[in-house]
């Protein structure tokens, strides 16, 4: 095949991607129009996705503040500016680093999970027996999981903030040797609210786009066992390309 | 009653089902054979409206499912348990739970969700299993809590794809056995595909053959076992053409 043929080929794969993922969010839209989402199933979803994702999402957030906090330290012993590294650590943190790595181990944990669940219940004929059963599987299993993603990642990321600032402090005083109020004060002085909802609203889109990605590519498995296999891989790529284009944009606009 | 008129679907330009027309009467049972790939679980997914034909029209009862749409067809679809091939049971749920869940959507009273699944369960002789998970059970027993989900609200419309795949000759006896009990007890439609053509004649009354595609032969089971393909077929699963 030529270079063209397979450009061609992969500019028509992306508008595949592109369209599925159009109509799917037109599916949920019809859906929420009135909101029927099940309660049960969306409890389920809520404590699935949020409660056990906890433990990993502390862990990256502490080890992403400490990252943040090793990377401001450089400048800071460069220009002995001890006080300008809770600034420095939480802005780079709450805006960006925090929402960018949980999203990316949501999506890595929660959305590929979601993928193969979902995957595996078309191909065993789950999801016919939901509709053969009067069961709309977009209000069954589609919106519970949706919301549970966007509230959890959210939360998650609020969360993720708390033991941020705490892997900054460590590490800070631990490298640098920044006392932990001068850090306090820094962090306090200097970081601003807007900063902290510029990340929520980053959290709150990567949560979305992770769950509508996710679940759709789980709906769309053809071919058994290897199309799970599929999906999940190709779940996991368009959340992570969603969330940085996302990120991008989000940026762009709240800056 | 079911009714299929002149039904045709393709799939990716590969035409699957052509031109096929029948009927199976209030409370018959009718046997759907052939070989593999000849439609037949398609033409069940056409009965519930998962799958749309290209042209033809299909009814269940007085209502054409063609020009229904996806919330309409969910009325419909009430009407009808359907045992699949693969037992599609709901991972995450007991035993207990994926009997009950059709009740349980209906907003039923959780007594009467309970005594109604534990009768199920005694029908298909498996009493004790309610708080047990599909994964912990053998391909029989799925087959029966599936049979036991599909048959728990009375549907009127029994559709069964392959209820015996995979299983002994004494749970196949069994299972056969209860899909007419159940029915009986239903005053049920019912249409079964399955390969297992000795157990299908002593309970069906009309057999259809699907080869291809295409319906070779479509009546009462004693005019069936006179045609020479479907005869063929019944006897030693040959495919209709070689039967030719």
């Amino acid at each position: 095949m030529t270079a063209l043929g397979r450009f061609g080929g992969a500019v028509l794969d992306i508008c595949r991607v592109v369209g599925a993922l159009t109509l799917f969010c037109g599916a949920v839209l019809r859906a929420l129009l009135p909101p029927r989402a099940d309660r049960v199933e969306t409890w389920r979803a809520l404590h699935r996705v949020g409660v056990r994702s906890l433990p990993i999402v502390i862990v990256t957030a502490f080890f992403a503040g400490g990252i943040a906090a090793i990377q401001v330290s450089t400048y800071v012993t460069k220009f002995r500016a001890y006080e300008a590294v809770g600034w420095g650590f939480g802005f780079v943190t709450f805006r960006e680093l925090g929402p960018l790595l949980v999203g990316l181990m949501f999506s890595g944990r929660v959305g590929a999970h979601n993928t193969a669940e979902l995957g595996t219940m078309k191909v065993t004929e789950q999801i016919d027996a939901l509709r053969i059963l009067a069961i709309d599987p977009v209000h069954f299993l589609v919106l519970p999981r949706i919301v549970a993603m966007l509230v959890m990642m959210t939360l998650l990321n609020v969360i993720g903030n708390v033991f941020a600032l705490g892997g900054g402090m460590l590490t800070a005083y631990a490298m640098v040797g920044v006392d932990p109020f001068v850090f306090w004060n820094s962090f306090t002085e200097y970081v601003m609210l807007a900063d902290f909802i510029n990340g929520l609203v980053k959290a709150a889109a990567f949560g979305l786009a992770i769950g509508i990605v996710s679940c759709s590519f789980g709906l769309e498995v053809r071919g058994g066992a290897p199309g799970v296999g599929r999906a999940v891989n190709s779940g996991v790529v368009v959340s992570a390309v969603s969330i940085f284009v996302l990120d991008y944009l989000i940026t762009a606009i709240l800056q | 009653m079911i009714r299929l008129e002149g039904v045709c679907k393709s799939f990716d330009g590969v035409e699957v089902l052509r031109d096929v027309s029948f009927a199976v009467p209030a409370r018959g049972t009718l046997g759907l054979v052939g070989a593999g790939g000849a439609g037949k679980s398609l033409i069940l997914k056409l009965l519930c409206g998962l799958v749309r034909p290209d042209r033809g029209r299909v009814w269940l009862g007085e209502t054409e499912l063609g020009p229904l749409s996806e919330r309409e067809l969910m009325g419909v679809r009430g009407r009808i348990g359907m045992i699949f091939q693969n037992y599609a049971l709901f991972d995450y749920l007991t035993v207990a739970d994926n009997i009950g869940f059709p009740l349980a959507r209906m907003q039923r009273p959780a007594a009467e969700i309970a005594a109604r699944v534990q009768t199920r369960l005694d029908q298909v002789h498996l009493p004790d299993i309610g708080p047990r998970y599909p994964r912990e059970l053998s391909g029989g027993m799925k087959k029966r809590v599936c049979l036991a989900r599909a048959t728990v609200h009375d549907p009127p419309i029994m559709l069964c794809d392959d209820p015996t795949a995979g299983l002994d000759p004494v749970t196949t006896n069994r299972i056969f056995r209860l899909l007419k009990d159940l029915q009986a007890q239903n005053d049920a439609t019912a249409i079964i595909v399955s390969h297992e053509t000795a157990y299908l004649r002593p309970i069906c009354d009309a057999i259809a053959l699907l080869d291809r595609g295409r319906l070779v032969f479509a009546g009462p089971t004693e005019a069936a076992l006179q045609h020479p393909e479907v005869r063929a077929f019944m006897e030693a699963g040959v495919r209709p053409a070689q039967a030719r």
